[in-house]
């Protein structure tokens, strides 16, 4: 069963965990400089005009292609199954 | 020739105040990815020995994605840095270390320059800098670059450092075994270390492998990257991050503390209000009304340029020069050279200084404010959208609203766009539809007489910039490249930055524009003296009367070609002789907008995009502006006059 769900489906002020990046191979880099990995939480401030998200303390603004392919789980999920 | 220090580091880390600091010379302190279009070096002298002080274009990795990091990578590849000072963000250091991981495994002589620590300490993080230098094995030191904090220990650390060897830590076994493998068959020498070649390898960097294609054994070396890649499920450079990850959060774990953020409450609240639609897209209005439209245009081309063309040229100096020249200039081929319509000093000088300069100049002084505080990347991310449906993204921003300044500098910029097809994309439209600031302002200074036709004029070229982008994002094969970039806190913009910024900028449009205009006066002054300009002007003139407009403006449009700029002037001064009336006024300033660009910035876009692009952009843009030029004529009178 996968809880997993995209960037994309979160409304403003949900936090999650990044479970999984883009597959393709430039955007997963981009995103990788910012310290979006697998296990950090992700913070959405805004979702229009572009998607702005908090790691650590880096706020990053994206549009919704990249958006779309970062996948998160909830919270208390993501602790179960560390 | 002194000893190379080499500054790296993300951008927006205050690189740039630390390069000040060091050389007490300014270069280009910017909060927007992508503006130091040229690297600075800078003199130092440390405890009696003497340094060269070398500036780079922001870098996140050791592996380039952009141009500008590929423009770092290949300095610190050939100049052979005595020291490289990794500058970082303090409150970013669990992201930032990453990068001082992959200096140290490219064996390079690396000293970590904690920066931005008043940040960090309210966002709550305290640090036990003598643990990191121990676990680390390089000097470590940490700054407030803008309030002069650390700088003397920087200084002292780098002129006391000394190499020693730093064993980096280990990957996982697989990736260390691929790692040995790969660089027991690379037999090139290079300036990085075999380990950090395999390391780029093994990430499919572009670059080392185009290099590494002519090693005898690439064929197995690339059969190492296959079987590396066969144990993962995911992609190696992720891999790779979350290890790296692991061994900066291992070196950090006794080292940082991370307590309660002290709120920032004003800057908060200004964060989010720039930043969401509602309120940022309005704030965003109020910027570019305030900022270009009063200041650039109402202060800059309106009060200044009265006050230095009028009072100081017009009343003090022309005449002067004129009497001068009269009473000791005994030929008159050299009193029309000097003092002339097309004299050096009367139309050159003049046209420099008492126009173009205060116009640019206040352009260049709000640019500066923007950039300094942190603004552009919101402005970027807010556009975002709107510049999706021309075929760019919020990036290109950037460039455009330097466009506004000086079109020559921003077709420079756009190698900070990802693809091609967005470079050639945005330089169409800079030529096309972005009026430069000189122009901007006597436009709005000719216009003056009515906001109707202001806004006529606005809303014309804007159709025109949307329009073409969209035929132009349509007709254009390729793809857009997708928006992320990073919103830097605002800052308050530093006053010595803002300045030092704008002499950069000054000194970079004067030493290209000085040359420019002495050989246009002399070119012009041939000319006019051999009749050649004549008969080019009676040539142009029917164009300009098919328009409505006097022929007299041919000799305008002309001069706009060498300069846009002073085509604008020379525009400004014929509606102070009431040659035209207002429709006039408006055809004339709608054709001038659109019309081809000045030669600084043909030849650069000749140098970007190659001389067939270039004439092929030309023509368009001829045929635009005069189509433009001539439904204003038809239609316009038909709605306002």
């Amino acid at each position: 069963m996968n809880k997993s769900l995209s960037l994309i489906e979160l409304k403003r002020g949900e936090k999650a965990i990044i479970s999984a990046l883009p597959t393709k191979a430039v955007n997963l880099r981009k995103l990788l400089v910012f310290g979006l990995l697998p296990g950090v939480e992700i913070n959405v401030l805004q979702v229009s005009p572009s998607y702005v998200v908090a790691v650590g303390n880096t706020y990053l603004a994206l549009d919704r292609e990249i958006a779309r392919g970062i996948l998160v789980m909830d919270k208390k999920w993501a602790r179960k199954i560390k | 020739m002194g000893r190379q220090v080499i500054l790296v580091g993300n951008p927006n880390v205050g690189k740039s105040v630390i390069f000040n600091q060091l050389t007490g010379r300014y270069v280009n302190v910017s909060n927007y990815p992508g503006t130091t279009v040229e690297i600075a070096v800078g003199q130092s002298r440390l405890c009696g020995r003497e340094y060269d002080i070398i500036d780079t274009p922001g870098v996140y990795s050791l592996s380039p994605l952009t141009d500008e990091e590929q423009v770092t990578r290949r300095l610190l590849l050939r100049r052979r840095a005595d020291t490289v000072v990794h500058v970082i963000d303090a409150k970013n250091i669990r992201r930032m270390l990453n990068l001082t991981l992959q200096l140290i495994d490219a064996e390079l002589p690396v000293i970590l320059n904690i920066n931005l620590m008043d940040e960090a300490k309210s966002a709550g993080l305290s640090f036990n800098f003598s643990l990191l230098a121990k676990v680390i094995g390089i000097p470590v030191v940490a700054t407030t670059a803008v309030e002069k904090a650390g700088i003397d220990n920087l200084k002292k650390t780098i002129a006391d450092y000394r190499c020693k060897p730093v064993v980096a830590p280990r990957f996982s076994a697989p990736i260390e075994q691929a790692v040995a493998a790969i660089s027991a068959r690379i037999k090139k020498e290079y300036v990085f270390s075999k380990r950090m070649l395999a390391l780029l390898l093994l990430q499919d960097d572009r670059e080392t492998h185009a290099w590494a294609s002519d090693e005898a054994e690439y064929l197995e070396i690339l059969k190492i990257i296959r079987d590396l890649g066969a144990r993962y499920q995911q992609p190696i450079s992720l891999v790779i991050a979350i290890e790296r990850q692991k061994m900066v959060d291992d070196l950090l774990s006794n080292v940082v503390r991370f307590g309660m953020p002290r709120h920032r409450k004003l800057r908060n609240i200004f964060d989010r209000l720039t930043r969401e639609p509602v309120t940022g897209i309005p704030i965003l209005v109020l910027v570019i009304y305030f900022g270009l439209y009063k200041v650039v245009g109402g202060i800059g081309a309106g009060v200044m340029v009265d006050y230095i063309n009028n009072q100081i040229f017009g009343s003090v100096l022309t005449p002067l020069m004129g009497y001068a020249a009269d009473r000791y200039l005994p030929w008159e081929w050299m009193k029309s050279l000097l003092v002339g319509s097309y004299g050096l000093f009367t139309f050159g000088l003049r046209y420099a200084v008492a126009i173009i300069l205060p116009v640019v100049g206040t352009f260049f002084i709000v640019f500066a404010v923007l950039e300094d505080s942190g603004y552009l990347p919101r402005l970027a991310m807010l556009v975002d959208g709107l510049f999706k449906k021309i075929g760019l993204n919020g990036r290109a921003v950037i460039p455009v609203v330097l466009g506004l300044g000086c079109g020559t500098m921003a077709v420079f910029v756009t190698r900070t766009l990802e693809t091609k097809r967005e470079r050639l994309l945005a330089t169409f439209l800079l030529s096309l539809a972005i009026p430069c600031s000189a122009q901007f302002g006597v436009v709005l200074a000719i216009l003056s007489f009515s906001n109707v036709v202001v806004g006529l004029w606005a809303a014309y070229v804007l159709l025109v910039f949307i329009s073409a982008g969209w035929l132009g994002a349509k007709l254009l094969p390729g793809q857009r490249s997708p928006f992320y970039m990073e919103l830097p806190p605002l800052r308050l913009p530093n006053i010595q930055n803002v300045l030092t910024k704008v002499y950069t900028r000054m000194v970079w449009y004067f030493t290209e524009i000085i040359p420019v205009f002495i050989v246009v006066s002399v070119v012009l002054w041939l000319g006019d003296q051999t009749g050649v300009l004549a008969y080019i002007i009676e040539v142009a003139e029917p164009i300009m009367v098919s328009l409505g407009l006097p022929p007299q403006t041919a000799q305008t449009f002309l001069l706009g070609f060498f300069r846009r700029d002073y085509g604008a002037a020379g525009l400004y001064d014929m509606t102070g002789n009431g040659m035209l009336d207002e429709q006039q006024l408006l055809v004339a300033a709608v054709t001038m907008t659109l019309f081809v660009p000045c030669v600084a910035q043909l030849i650069v876009i000749i140098k970007e995009q190659g001389i067939s692009v270039a004439a092929m952009m030309m023509v368009l843009i001829s045929m635009i502006a005069w189509m433009s030029g001539w439904l204003m004529m038809r239609f316009a009178g038909l709605l306002f006059f």
